[in-house]
């Protein structure tokens, strides 16, 4: 029932954006939303959007896997375009509704918002497309690490992501162990009213809950066992280590947003 | 009652790149008081196979009637299956979820839609046949049991069903030794009471001592169907795809190498211990008897 | 040979009060040897493992491993790289979402040097014969390969003792085997100590010494031979002898000669000697 769900969505490759360190791509990823909410005007969009296509080439990531990530957030995209249409009242009407009225202003605007949620969730996929899980974790805790020096638990943020990561399959495999089981004891998860399709989940979520717990109990000590402490004094099996195209990476990325800040200046009254 | 597969073929995901056939072509019939053991290597389809006995699964090719009622057509009561046809998972204690025993066991006979007078005497029958005592433990959180009450308990919850085909996947991993011979205990005792069974299993003694016929498959086809003494005097087939071969029946192969004449056809304990004592007892046989005279019957 | 645990009136009880899982044991463990422990559920075998690398502190007693204290905290992590452990439950050890990541786990929690990460990597899944799936991800293994990788993970810390609450309880026989004769090869070639808590009498019997577990006490302490040879005692203790055993008893009582077999081999050759 659940074994379709696309687990993960790293695409394997050996592309310069796979090879480059998982801190840069995620410094990266930062400075491309920053690009994209310094980008105020339509015409300033034109260098997110060339960055993105450049990206995606370089990463040499199929086109499709990327829109793919889209797929899920259509009804959020469109549920914040008509928000933002509305929300926003200038003077230049474009069609009057009565009860509501569009605007210029309110269209530009909720174009703005949904392009840049669109290249925001595009931006963070071809991170995860070119990223495997280990690297991507190692990458965000030692990113973080500086933060420690103000308590943030960098470490053990990272080894949450890790762990939630390999158990995902595995929970999955057992809801749908669960799910067959008391579907043999007649069990009906499809039909009925929303009242009663919520009442049918107890079956499911309870053996669900106490098999987590149990996991997590073992887990911990199973990890106990092998001289885990926390994060102090821990090694890593995986050196990052910058290199000359994380470098240049950088400053492309800089440029970015130098670019599309002044270009958003430069076009600010046009529209 | 009459279940029966005919050519079903069972593809997960087809179309996609994670596509795989667990299970391939097989046609099996299971019949009032048949005790079949279904065994072949880890991802030969057993478990797939199960799932298709009660239409948890669909067959992507092939058909699964009742009583000559193909069970996936339109219009045919599902809950007619699940009753007639009941499924204990592997490591079934993992889905009780009730606060008391009496009414996990209660899940599956409410869910038929009974009376709750019937409900209740289901109840008690149920935990009756498997050895729990409806007036101590039936109160109880399931979660208070003890490891083999707790998986007694979860097949309470589908023989309350009253199914009139019991298919169990390895119903005594992780159990220790006298829990599993208490538990298979109680599966042939639901079999004498005219329960059919169909177990999967790991262990080959359990199949050579309790069950009418074993059905071997491997790689998702079925490879031998037959009376455990049929399919277990191709042992060397069996060996080659990694399944053991009862203990007395590996007992024999050695013995007969060795030019003791140990019948071929024992694959059980009292069969060897029979076949033993003829060899190498007192009253017949040239056993050491002959030579230091016997020191028989302490 | 020299003892490498030792436990000194050790009870162990998980309420303050309640009863005593273990009660009262007073055992060693000599270096390099192969033990199996068994008993039926509640026995208090697991209980006992658990007090081998001071994951759980005797309520009474005291436990050394290597002569260190386990209640001892600057001993902890000590202990622990000395004495690993596999549990029951293959999906419920492995951390990582790579096999190579989880064997490093434990390399990386004693702050191993990542340099020399690798070589002890390597080293340690082929020892446990999973070097050709050391980028697979975990769930995509059967559990017998999953118990071989908490073996590597264990493996790759240099343990002196390799402690198996129920490895092999979730396994298919297949899995059973491999797992078996991979702790098999590490006590023959490694030395390494192996206690291997079971409830399959046929494991049992390829052990060099037995002890039977009954209400957190050591009621029986021996080699399979003898231990085997009390078979009321053992029923007593919810335990069966292995099929073997149970037919070379019987045959026993007929015929007096024939001694106690633990292996189909065993019986086979016994009798071929009494047939000529």
């Amino acid at each position: 029932m659940l074994d379709n769900f696309a687990f993960g969505q790293y695409y394997p490759g050996t592309s310069v954006f796979h090879r480059m360190d998982p801190r840069m791509k995620i410094i990266l990823l930062i400075l491309y939303i920053a690009g994209i909410f310094c980008a105020g005007t339509l015409p300033s969009f034109a260098v997110p959007l060339l960055f993105m296509v450049f990206s995606i080439r370089m990463a040499a990531v199929p086109l499709k896997m990327v829109f793919k990530s889209l797929k899920p957030l259509r009804f959020i995209l469109i549920f914040t375009f008509v928000l933002n249409l509305f929300f926003l009242q200038g003077d230049k009407v474009l069609l009057d509704l009565g009860f509501a009225r569009i605007t210029r202003e309110g269209l530009v605007n909720a174009v703005l918002y949904a392009l840049r949620l669109v290249f925001l969730v595009m931006g963070s996929s071809l991170l995860t497309l070119t990223t495997a899980p280990v690297p991507l974790t190692d990458g965000l805790e030692r990113l973080l690490s500086p933060l420690k020096a103000i308590r943030f638990p960098a470490h053990e943020m990272a080894m949450m992501m890790t762990i939630a990561l390999r158990f995902i399959p595995t929970l999955l495999e057992e809801t749908d162990k669960i799910m067959k089981a008391q579907s043999a004891r007649g069990a009906d998860f499809e039909s009925g009213n929303l009242i009663q399709r919520a009442k049918a989940m107890v079956p499911l979520l309870v053996p669900l809950f106490v098999s987590s717990f149990r996991r997590a109990g073992e887990l911990a000590m199973a990890m106990e066992a092998r001289c885990y402490h926390g994060g102090e004094g821990r090694t890593r099996l995986h050196v990052l280590k910058m290199a000359r195209r994380d470098y240049i990476a950088l400053a492309l990325g800089i440029a970015m947003v130098a670019m599309t800040v002044a270009l958003s200046r430069l076009t600010a009254g046009l529209i | 009652m009459e279940l029966k597969l005919d050519h079903v073929t069972h593809t997960y995901q087809p179309g996609s790149p994670f596509q795989a056939t667990a299970i391939r072509d097989i046609s099996l019939t299971v019949g009032d008081g048949d005790f079949t053991a279904l065994i072949g290597p880890t991802g030969s389809g057993k478990s797939t196979l199960a799932q298709h006995l009660n239409g948890l699964l669909k067959p992507t090719e092939g058909t699964v009637t009742l009583d000559g009622e193909d069970i996936h057509q339109k219009g045919f009561d599902r809950r007619r299956v699940r009753q007639q046809v009941g499924l204990v998972f592997q490591y079934p204690e993992t889905q009780l979820f009730e606060e008391t025993v009496k009414k996990d066991i209660a899940f599956g006979p409410r869910n038929l839609g009974l009376s709750e007078d019937e409900i209740a005497e289901r109840v008690r029958t149920a935990m009756e046949q498997v050895g729990l005592d409806f007036e101590n433990e039936g109160d109880k959180s399931p979660f208070e049991l003890s490891g083999g009450k707790m998986r007694r308990c979860a097949i309470a919850g589908v023989i309350a069903m009253r199914p009139k085909v019991l298919v169990l996947d390895e119903p005594t991993a992780g159990l220790d030794p006298e829990a599993r011979e208490d538990l298979m205990e109680m599966v042939a005792d639901l079999h004498r009471k005219g329960t059919a069974i169909v177990m999967v299993t790991h262990s080959m003694d359990d199949a050579a001592k309790y069950c009418s016929r074993t059905v071997v498959l491997e790689k998702g086809r079925v490879v031998m169907d037959g009376a455990p003494r049929e399919v277990f005097s191709r042992a060397e087939e069996l060996t080659r795809m990694g399944l053991d071969v009862p203990q007395v029946l590996r007992l024999g192969m050695l013995l007969r190498e060795k030019g003791i004449p140990f019948p071929e056809d024992a694959i059980r304990e009292e069969e060897a211990e029979k076949a033993l004592l003829e060899l190498f007892g007192n009253r017949s046989g040239p056993g050491l008897q002959d030579r230091k005279g016997g020191r028989g019957h302490a | 040979m020299n003892e490498i645990i030792r436990l000194e009136k050790v009870s162990y009880a998980y309420e303050e009060d309640g009863p005593r899982a273990v009660d009262g044991l007073d055992l060693s463990f000599e270096r390099g040897s192969f033990t199996a422990v068994l008993g039926h559920n509640g026995s208090g075998k697991s209980t006992m493992a658990k007090m081998m690398n001071g994951l759980f502190l005797p309520t009474e007693g005291r436990v050394t491993v290597d002569g260190m204290d386990t209640a001892d905290e600057k001993n902890t992590w000590e202990i622990r790289k000395k004495a690993g452990m596999i549990f029951q439950n293959p999906d419920n050890q492995l951390v990582a979402t790579v096999v190579t990541d989880d064997v490093a786990f434990g390399l990386e929690n004693l702050g191993v040097p990542p340099a020399e990460m690798p070589e002890r990597i390597n080293w340690a899944l082929e020892q446990a014969g999973m070097a050709e799936h050391a980028f697979k991800a975990p769930h995509l293994l059967s559990g017998g390969q999953k118990q071989r990788v908490a073996i590597a993970g264990v493996l790759a810390m240099r343990p002196e003792i390799i402690i198996c609450d129920e490895a092999t309880a979730m396994l298919d026989p297949q899995g059973r085997r491999e797992v078996l004769s991979v702790m098999e090869k590490l006590n023959r070639e490694q030395g390494i100590t192996v206690i291997w808590i079971t409830h399959f009498m046929e494991e049992a019997v390829r052990f060099s010494r037995l002890l039977v577990m009954d209400r957190g006490r050591v009621v029986m302490d021996g080699t399979p031979a003898e231990v085997f040879s009390d078979e009321e005692k053992l029923e007593r203790m919810h335990l069966r002898l292995p099929v073997m055993a149970r037919l070379s008893m019987k045959l026993r009582k007929e015929n007096g000669d024939i001694p106690l077999c633990l292996t189909a081999e065993d019986l086979a050759r016994e009798a071929e000697k009494r047939w000529n």
